[in-house]
């Protein structure tokens, strides 16, 4: 396994503890008199003295609750799952002192191998909230680690050689999963559902504190995700411990993550649909099944040309390399299309509609100058929920030309295609703030070189990833077309 | 749902707006023949074989243009810009649609056509006779 070496997953060879006291191998282990161990399998209620090691598979950020039985005071409790075996992992809550569950939150971290020492083997509440807040497990039962009676401590000495495989293990069937070019196309169905999925990490965003409206302190963080039917998928982390877990363990272009019960979401900004990462969410980093494999292969031949789609000045493809040929009913029905991918091509049609002569505000924008995105018309703040200028109270902006232009040929026309950036300036012949400087009478000529002329189009289609809703076409160069190529062209279509 | 979404997507891009490229005689033909299909607009390549003469609100130019024994009377308003310096006798080519009640056609651009533009005309207008036909012929209606 080519990654292997790459993972820290040598658990059983750490020499210090998280908080970076080192480990004495010849510590007496107080509460752990017993080396039997139990495994998860043979868990049932009346089990004495338990004795557990496992993996931690997933944790959660803990919540602080005020206490019921004495007012006033406050308690806390986190969860985390444990796995022994590749069918066997359990959830466990931890409840005790503020002060005592933040420690045990910040020592243990996701693909950490520990023993457990008399937890409370308690039978599941199969409550809604369960349900939806937690990951799901195959065990009957469920954990309470108390501060009073249990104990918990990193495994140090035992061979976990055993323990540290299970991190490349899926907790489910790995065959079973959605492609990501499925999410975007069934957008519609699969909105608030939880998915598995297989990709590759295309990009780790780094994270970013954000105050909600509630006045609550979370991190976000995105990442760019890919696999060979889509190429590039947002999936948001809210959770700090999956965070830090991503942060250490994921790599661009690099790392294989198979993800069990991710929610997919509709983003109604970015008009696509999004993965969330939830309470019930489990990662397997780098999974060594057929499937991961594979694509790591894919995702290691491959060339990304970095075409996001809120690149909207240029693009860095060689126009040279481009040779499908549509007319505008292709066209049409190309963008009418699901698609996964960004598709690149060329058309010879007349240019319908190119209002440069009319109003400033349809044919520039103002442009956060940090992320590019279109800032607030009235407020003049980015909005772009990812960048960091969205917090701020105003962006730095670039005026940007970004207007729509219309493509008629004679099987129809194709309205409101874009044209922005540096492919305007080309066919104009100067930037944003010389046009501001022409005279009207300027801008009318600029027109009438374009306006109903036959012109050699390269375009690009953005996906808009989202079922019912059409792709995007940009231009990518625009010019007037020669005779014999608009012959040629109309023979063979 | 959804077929019948792209099914309504379809019928509307039929009936979006087409730029033929054609001869004065195609223009009457496919006003014809595609009547009801959706706005058609022209490019049409011809001679030049009259003076300007202005309308008689005096807002906008009138001249003729001639192909073979085709005439059409065309009308160009002076909205952003007045009518370019063409003479008599000269290939043009102009964009425009055709009205066909008042059998006169509505010019919103027009030029000298260019050398290369002179020499493949002709065969763009068969060309896109060509590709139109082969349309029809697809839908199962004869021109």
């Amino acid at each position: 396994m080519s990654w292997a070496n790459n993972m820290p997953s040598e658990f059983g060879t750490q020499s210090a503890w998280p908080d970076g006291t080192a480990i004495s191998v010849k510590a007496p282990r107080s509460s752990m008199t017993t080396d039997t161990v139990t495994a998860l399998k043979d868990l049932w209620p009346q089990t004495p003295d338990v004795n557990l090691i496992g993996i931690i598979l997933a944790k959660q950020t803990p919540r602080v609750i005020a206490s019921k039985t004495n007012p006033g005071a406050e308690r806390a409790v986190f969860n985390f799952t444990l796995r022994d075996s590749p069918v066997d992992f359990i959830n466990i809550s931890c409840w005790g002192r503020k002060s005592f569950i933040k420690e045990l939150a910040r020592k243990y971290r996701i693909g950490d191998i520990v023993r457990i020492h008399n937890p409370q083997i308690m039978p599941k509440p199969n409550t809604e909230n369960e349900e939806r807040y937690h990951p799901w497990t195959p065990s009957h039962f469920q954990l309470s680690f108390s501060e009073l009676h249990s104990s918990i401590e990193l495994c140090g000495s035992w061979d976990t050689n055993r323990f540290s495989n299970l991190a490349h293990i899926p907790v489910c069937d790995s065959k079973e999963f959605h492609n990501l070019c499925e999410i975007l196309s069934n957008g519609q169905n699969l909105n608030q559902q939880n998915v598995n999925i297989l990709a590759m990490i295309k990009q780790m965003g780094s994270p970013k504190d954000i105050v909600t409206k509630a006045g609550k302190h979370v991190k976000r963080c995105e990442v760019k995700l890919f696999d060979e039917t889509c190429a590039s998928m947002a999936m948001i982390m809210w959770d700090e411990p999956i965070i830090e877990y991503a942060q250490h363990n994921w790599m661009d272009k690099e790392t294989v993550i198979f993800a069990v019960d991710v929610l997919a979401k509709f983003d109604d900004f970015r008009h696509t649909m999004t993965l969330t990462v939830t309470g019930k969410s489990i990662f397997t980093t780098n999974p060594d099944t057929k499937e991961a494999h594979t694509l790591y292969k894919y995702g290691k031949s491959i060339e990304f040309d970095d075409d996001q789609s809120n690149d909207y000045t240029s693009s860095v493809v060689n126009l040279s390399t481009i040779k499908d040929v549509y007319n505008i009913a292709q066209l049409q029905q190309k963008i009418s299309e699901t698609l996964c991918q960004v598709e690149y091509g060329l058309t010879y049609a007349f240019l319908t509609a190119f209002d440069v002569d009319g109003p400033v505000m349809n044919v520039t924008s103002l442009r956060c100058s940090k992320c590019k995105y279109r800032v607030h018309k009235d407020t003049g703040i980015c909005n772009n929920p990812s960048c960091p200028f969205s917090l701020a109270d105003t962006a730095e902006t670039t005026l940007i030309f970004d207007m729509r232009v219309n493509l008629s040929d004679h099987t129809g026309t194709i309205t409101g295609t874009y044209l922005g950036g540096k492919v305007a300036q080309e066919m104009l012949g100067c930037t944003e703030e010389e046009f501001l400087q022409l005279t009207e009478q300027r801008k009318t000529e600029l027109k009438w070189n374009y306006l109903l002329e036959r012109c050699k189009v390269y375009f690009k289609i953005v996906p808009s990833g989202f079922n019912g809703a059409n792709n995007v076409l940009r231009l990518l160069s625009c010019e007037q077309a020669d005779s014999k190529e608009v012959y040629n062209n109309l023979k063979l279509i | 749902s959804n077929d019948r979404v792209q099914g309504e997507d379809f019928k509307q891009n039929e009936k979006s707006m087409k730029v033929l490229t054609v001869g004065i005689e195609g223009v009457r033909k496919w006003s014809q023949i595609l009547a009801g299909d959706g706005m058609l607009m022209f490019e049409v390549f011809a001679r030049k074989n009259s003076i300007v003469s202005s309308n008689e609100g005096n807002n906008a130019k009138l001249f003729t243009l001639q192909d073979g024994n085709h005439t059409l009377r065309c009308i160009f308003y002076e909205t952003d810009r007045s009518l370019p310096q063409v003479q008599k006798g000269q290939m043009v080519r102009c964009l425009g649609s055709f009205q066909v009640t008042q059998n006169i056609f509505h010019c919103v651009a027009i030029r000298i056509v260019s050398p290369t533009e002179q020499r493949w005309m002709k065969v763009q207008i068969s060309a896109c006779d060509k590709a139109l036909r082969s349309e029809l012929a697809v839908i199962k209606i004869e021109p």
